[in-house]
């Protein structure tokens, strides 16, 4: 790669691993699994730098960490789990707590959508893409973003919805 | 409602998370390796390997036992025009391997838009002592058939993952892996020919449900039925899950791929086994019809599936 072009690159990965990072964690849920997916995308996109429309790439790169994500998910499917002996430690964080609270139980919301309704939701609400490149991103009609987008935003809303009346129930 | 998810979403994924590791050196330097890599493997494996597309056809017709699948939906048409049939598809089930087979692992791969890609054929290496259990099986199955199959046999066939690029760049991804597989047409007497293929994968050779031409194997959630595909495209899909017993689990998924008239059916079963491998299934036929077809009978022949329950289990290398 070109010097110049290598620039533009690192340029490209300095901007946007904040953002991929964050991406990542909504699709899986973990920081270390969205991290390993990011870093692994970024190298994967370094190989086909010059062949990238710049209008382009952002999607691409998107592409690539859900790919990475689906990947890993297939491929735990026939790996046996390991039993440790010690629970791991809980991730202690220095958030306010109600804004831990709530993005907990939006976490767990998430978590609970099947993945292709948890990405179109993410791509679509969070990234703000258009159905069109949420499609692109998805590999998949734009009538089934809509589909999955509605289907998933309906259930995020029952399942917060639900999570707010089991708070209520507990304080009161 | 959309700030209010979007907001959500935001504080969902704020930090604190752990601090990035995320380092463009050697990214950078990773990434060199793997051009590197990239460009010794295009070379080396230069010797290619005929044009088959391997979208293959296949299906799932014959006597036995009905896997309980949850019943095809009625269709419903989305405000753009694409038609949806079936249920929402519910989680996909985990399988663990119970028995050693030999893992061939599958490339990992970033398709970029202009290319295309499919599993070519590297080698063909025909029957074997190991495919023979198969075929005897396959020949069981036609001979209690209610429909005329010719003798088919299962052969030891190697692909591996090729793209070629917009200006005749050719890649190849990977190492080959075996499959087991045998093709044959079903005419069913009623005018509806049909184009089967039956393929046992080797363990972890999967694909992750990336693109039309890989998708044999993938879950309902990865579904890659709503691929565009040339001048065709997915305008129905309808995908579930149902347990074959033994541990083994199976995705159905029926496609109906076409643009005016002209429509092609596409109906894939895939039946994970509890020894890491899986069958696949698939069902090809065309209908002329101006209407979509009745989604009862494109999601038949699929659901009986005793050929499927008597095949081997033997290691596929």
């Amino acid at each position: 790669m070109r010097a110049d072009s290598e620039a533009d690159f690192r340029d490209y990965v300095a901007s946007r691993t904040d953002r991929m990072r964050r991406f990542a964690y909504l699709c899986c849920g973990d920081w270390h699994r969205g991290e390993d997916a990011v870093q692994t995308a970024f190298v994967r996109l370094y190989a086909k730098w010059r062949r990238i429309d710049e209008g382009t790439v952002d999607a691409y790169a998107r592409r690539i960490v859900v790919n990475i994500l689906i990947d890993q998910r297939r491929r735990r499917w026939f790996q046996r789990e390991r039993t440790v002996d010690v629970v791991p430690d809980t991730v202690v964080t220095d958030c306010p707590g109600d804004r831990v609270e709530t993005s907990v139980v939006v976490r767990e919301a998430l978590a609970r959508l099947p993945g292709r309704q948890r990405l179109a939701v993410i791509l679509r609400h969070w990234e703000d893409l258009s159905v069109e490149d949420t499609a692109l991103v998805m590999r998949c009609s734009i009538g089934t973003v809509k589909s999955q987008t509605s289907r998933g935003l309906a259930a995020l809303r029952a399942q917060l919805a639900e999570s707010i009346r089991d708070s209520e129930g507990i304080t009161s | 409602m959309t700030d209010d998810i979007r907001g959500l979403l935001d504080e969902a994924a704020a930090p604190p998370g752990p601090p990035s590791t995320v380092d463009s050196d050697r990214i950078v330097e990773a990434g060199r390796r793997r051009v590197r890599r990239r460009r010794i493997g295009v070379t080396g494996g230069s010797t290619t390997v005929a044009a088959v597309a391997a979208l293959t056809a296949a299906v799932l017709v014959g006597p036995g036992s009905t896997i309980p699948f949850g019943a095809a939906g009625d269709p419903t048409t989305t405000d753009d025009g694409y038609v949806e049939i079936g249920p929402d598809v519910s989680e996909a089930p985990t399988v663990e391997p119970t028995s050693p087979q030999p893992m061939f692992p599958y490339p990992s791969i970033d398709q970029m838009p202009d290319w295309t890609y499919w599993w070519d054929i590297a080698a063909v290496d025909g029957p074997t002592e190991k495919t023979a259990p198969y075929t005897a099986a396959l020949k069981d199955w036609a001979a209690n058939a209610p429909y005329s199959i010719p003798t088919a046999e299962f052969e030891r066939v190697e692909r591996i993952v090729t793209g070629t690029g917009p200006n005749g760049e050719h890649e190849l991804f990977g190492e080959p892996v075996p499959r087991y597989e045998a093709g044959f047409p079903v005419l069913t007497g009623d005018g509806l020919d049909i184009n089967v293929t039956v393929e046992i994968w080797s363990a972890e050779s999967f694909a992750p449900g990336e693109g039309t031409t890989f998708a044999h194997l993938y879950t309902c959630d990865e579904g890659v039925g709503d691929e565009k595909t040339g001048d065709e495209k997915v305008v129905a899909r309808d995908c579930w899950y149902g347990d074959a017993g033994d541990e083994s689990t199976v995705v159905v998924a029926n496609d109906i791929l076409g643009k005016g008239d002209f429509w092609t059916v596409t109906s894939r079963l895939v039946l994970y086994r509890p020894d890491g491998t899986a069958v696949v299934v698939t069902q090809t036929y065309p209908t002329a019809d101006d209407a979509l077809p009745d989604p009862d009978r494109l999601a038949v022949p699929v659901r009986d599936y005793g050929f499927l329950s008597n095949l081997p289990s033997t290691v596929v290398d």
